[in-house]
């Protein structure tokens, strides 16, 4: 009799035990979760392209209302000569570490027409992750009645 | 699961024992589930804090980035140049054309074309861009346009309000305005006029003012050079020619001071300015209106206290009757040149207030240059021209004469301001003297002879002068009036003058060349036997008969004229034909087949005449035994007598049939009168109206009626009727007969 009752008894303090694992077990699942989340691992990745995306906006606004655009364009006697004058105003206004692109388009109504120049100093075998990649652009209409559509693509070196 | 099969492995094992205490099991198998269950809940409350705090370090650092501001601030940034280059573009239109509809034209195109570019170009965004004009039209172009280019102040401004979505970021609703003005400001005080050195042109400078914005606040435009500015100079009202720009300095706050030829002229003003901005290339434009120079003019007795402004004064090429009216003229030299109002004045010299100078002061003709606002008067003063001395007690003999010496000294002659019988003597002084004849009754005056010292201004004038220098005589010829009667046969030119014609009772032979006295005269022809019958009376000249068909009657001489009896033999048959092609007029005003031809004229006379200034009559023919077909053209030939009828304006044919108590009309024409007296009529038969629609048939048993209506000019009307003879017959010609109807 006192056999069975203590063979009850230790029934129950494994189930107790059971029952303590298993609560141990969700928080601690949940406590990593958390953890992860609060840490967040992507943030250096967002951080990048949000940076990115200001330096863009930043680089294309001075680059048209400070007149240099037209500047360039007026003292450029050819289309290779423009594609150099963009170039090195560019890198003269970004920071050494970020690769750039600029595509140019040539604005008629509803018709984009790329125009045959490509400043730009990014490397071709350069292949870097999308979130680490920005592109911004921005519309500008020359004194000429030329409309322009400028799109900056920025990678920051080693993503 | 595994807890549940815990309890039902604990609830087996107690199967066979006593039931244990339901209290302290119960809430022993009941712990184990509260533990977990809180567990649960603290995993719950974990995850929530943590992801919040993700969120929130999220937004701490900035990184859920959305670039609408940049986005925003690029397209209004560039639609201010979109506006800049699209008023760029309307001034020169407007500069280049004067349309102000034009010019808006070109701007609103260049703005559509940077709106699709804009939606072209941030499509992936779900950009919404809608523009409102300041007068509340709304839609994607509402731009306003001034183009003002008025005097002194000249501004070209484009102006919207605009409203912008970016759909992709939920930002809606942004409004705001853009717009750009450029106003170009002068005046006419900031004109300065320079002479030229030793006789040069001379130059002119113009401060004016150029500022340009976007709101109220303005900024000066700076950086204009001279190939950017153009004047334009009214050398006169009319005469404009472009300035020569020689210098243009920079004076600050927008302000610039040009320099040009030729030189502006200080009283007339009349300046046109445009610039062209250098940075945007809007064109802006004012002026300083011409200002006219106004002369007055005014005469004035020398005895007098104030202008008499009589007499005429010759300015340049126009002549101006002296008052107090200013006269606009542009400034320069004229030709002054002031003719007194009659012989009795004389000019004595010219005064001058104002900004003019007169060469010759004292010259009735002379030249006057012009400078601004002037007044010019012309003095003058009586006039009396030495009177030759009389020479009394010269002899003057009058007298009047007859052409052809058949009578003398009829009529009266009136010397001066006596009335002389003829024949006369009258004893005066030398002078001039008016010389007036009044012929006999019946008599006309034909012209004046002088003889000795007599001349007469106009010697076939009835009322001249005569200039009386010694002694001599005046004659005056007068004529009676010369009438020529004769016949002539109506056809047949060579049977002239048979007959006799009776004048005033008087029977003549004919020809016969009469000297009657004006007035009216009663007239009668007798023809040359019974084979002959008057026709009608011609005429020419002065001579008119009362009732050109009335073998007697009056008629009127005024001067010398003839007079024509017109006669015919009596006619014979018409002629003889047995079909319906042809319908001749008749008495009785009835188109009638030869078979009724009654062989003499038909007329229209009074009684059938119908209104005042019009003659109607109506033929109509008997019955026709037979179908008759029309040709397509019916030919109505009439002869009008007389020839020509002068009162006679038109002349207008309707030919119908009547058939089964219905009118059918088959066409109508008309015709102006002629001086041949034969008039062909085409009617069209081929419009008409017939029966069952059958084209042209006209049914038997129908009547022919031919309404003929002759508009009159006024009275007299006297009697016209259509000729009926056997050579000239007035006819309609139905079908042709060589045609089967």
């Amino acid at each position: 009799m006192m056999a069975g009752l203590d063979l009850i008894r230790s029934g129950r303090g494994q189930s107790r035990i059971l029952e303590a694992v298993v609560a141990a077990a969700i928080i601690f699942i949940v406590f990593s979760v958390s953890s992860y989340l609060v840490r967040a691992s992507e943030v250096r990745v967002l951080q990048e392209r949000a940076d990115l995306d200001r330096l863009g906006y930043n680089v294309l606004h001075r680059l048209v209302e400070s007149g240099a655009y037209e500047e360039i364009q007026g003292r450029a006697a050819s289309q290779q000569e423009l594609e150099l004058l963009l170039k090195d105003a560019l890198q003269r206004a970004l920071p050494t570490s970020v690769y750039f692109n600029l595509t140019i388009y040539r604005c008629e109504g509803l018709e984009l027409t790329p125009l045959p120049i490509n400043p730009g100093n990014m490397p071709a075998e350069s292949n870097p992750k999308t979130l680490e990649r920005s592109s911004t652009s921005t519309i500008y209409t020359s004194r000429d009645g030329t409309i322009y559509l400028l799109i900056l693509t920025l990678t920051r070196e080693g993503a | 699961m595994i807890m549940n099969r815990y309890i039902m492995r604990e609830r087996g094992g107690e199967a066979g024992g006593p039931p244990p205490s339901r209290t302290a099991h119960g809430l022993g198998d009941r712990r184990g589930q509260f533990v977990i269950a809180a567990a649960l809940l603290i995993s719950i409350l974990t995850l929530s804090v943590a992801l919040s705090i993700h969120q929130l370090s999220l937004q701490r650092q900035h990184l859920s980035y959305e670039p609408v501001e940049e986005l925003v601030l690029g397209i209004t940034s560039d639609l201010d140049r979109c506006l800049a280059h699209a008023l760029s573009r309307a001034s020169e239109v407007y500069y280049t054309s004067g349309s102000r509809e034009m010019a808006e034209r070109e701007g609103r195109a260049f703005i559509s074309k940077w709106v699709k570019s804009v939606m072209a170009s941030y499509s992936s965004h779900g950009i919404g861009l809608a523009m409102n004009s300041s007068s509340g039209s709304g839609g994607k172009l509402n731009v306003d346009f001034t183009l003002s280019w008025g005097n002194g102040t000249g501004l070209s401004q484009v102006y919207t309000e605009f409203r912008l979505d970016l759909a992709s970021y939920g930002f809606r609703g942004w409004v705001g305005h853009s717009g750009k003005y450029v106003r170009l400001s002068t005046s006419p005080e900031l004109i300065h006029c320079s002479e030229g050195s030793q006789g040069g042109e001379g130059s002119t400078s113009v401060v004016f003012s150029l500022v340009e914005g976007k709101d109220a606040a303005q900024q000066p435009v700076t950086g204009l050079m001279g190939e950017d500015i153009t004047v334009w100079v009214n050398l006169t009202r009319t005469s404009i020619v472009q300035g020569n720009i020689t210098g243009l300095r920079y004076l600050g706050m927008g302000h610039y001071n040009v320099t040009f030829t030729p030189k502006v002229n200080n009283n007339t003003m009349g300046l046109s300015l445009m610039v062209k901005t250098p940075k945007d290339r809007v064109y802006v434009a004012a002026y300083i209106p011409y200002r006219d120079i106004y002369v007055t003019l005014r005469s004035q007795l020398e005895s007098s206290d104030t202008p008499t402004d009589e007499g005429w004064i010759r300015f340049g090429d126009n002549s101006y009757r002296p008052s107090t009216e200013p006269h606009a003229i542009d400034p320069g030299q004229y030709i002054l040149w002031y003719t007194p109002e009659n012989e009795g004045y004389r000019f004595l010299n010219w005064t001058v207030t104002g900004q003019a100078s007169v060469d010759d002061p004292h010259s009735n003709v002379t030249r006057v240059v012009i400078y601004g606002n002037a007044t010019i008067k012309a003095y003058y003063a009586v006039y009396t021209p030495p009177q030759p001395p009389p020479e009394p007690g010269l002899t003057v003999n009058l007298n009047s004469i007859e052409e052809d010496g058949e009578t003398q000294n009829l009529g009266l002659i009136r010397l001066g301001e006596a009335l002389f019988p003829l024949p006369n003597s009258t004893s005066i002084a030398g002078g001039v003297y008016t010389l007036e004849y009044t012929p006999e009754t019946g008599y006309s005056f034909t012209h004046w002879t002088t003889s000795g010292e007599i001349t007469v201004e106009d010697p076939n004038s009835t009322s001249t002068r005569a200039i009386v220098a010694g002694n001599g005589s005046i004659t005056a010829h007068y004529r009676a009036i010369r009438i020529r009667l004769r016949s002539r046969h109506i056809n047949n030119q060579l049977q002239e003058n048979l007959g006799t014609i009776a004048l005033d009772g008087e029977v003549y032979s004919l020809p016969q060349l009469l000297r009657i006295l004006s007035g009216e005269h009663p007239v009668r022809y007798n023809p040359h036997n019974s084979s002959y019958t008057f026709i009608r009376w011609e005429s020419d000249g002065g001579v008119t008969p009362h009732n050109s068909t009335g073998q007697e009657t009056q008629i009127t001489a005024t001067n010398d004229g003839n007079l024509t009896a017109v006669y015919d033999l009596v006619p014979s048959l018409p002629p003889q034909s047995d079909d319906w092609s042809t319908l001749y007029v008749d008495t009785g005003y009835a188109l009638n087949p030869i078979s009724m031809c009654s062989n003499s004229s038909g007329k229209l006379t009074p009684p059938f005449s119908h209104g005042k200034e019009k003659q109607e009559a109506i033929l109509e023919s008997p019955e026709t035994p037979d179908k008759i077909t029309l040709d397509d053209n019916v030919r109505v030939i009439i002869h009008l007598r007389p020839d020509p009828p002068s009162s006679v304006k038109s002349i207008n044919i309707t030919l119908s049939f009547r058939y089964n108590g219905t009118t059918y009309t088959i066409g109508e024409n008309s015709t102006n009168i002629n001086s041949q007296g034969v008039y062909e009529l085409i009617i069209d038969a081929t419009s008409g109206q017939y029966p069952n629609n059958n084209q042209k048939q006209i049914p038997e048993k129908s009547v022919i009626v031919m309404n003929i209506l002759i508009n009159l000019e006024g009275p007299p009307y006297g009697t016209l009727f259509f000729y009926y003879g056997p050579d000239k017959p007035s006819k309609v010609i139905l079908y042709s007969s060589t045609t089967p109807s």
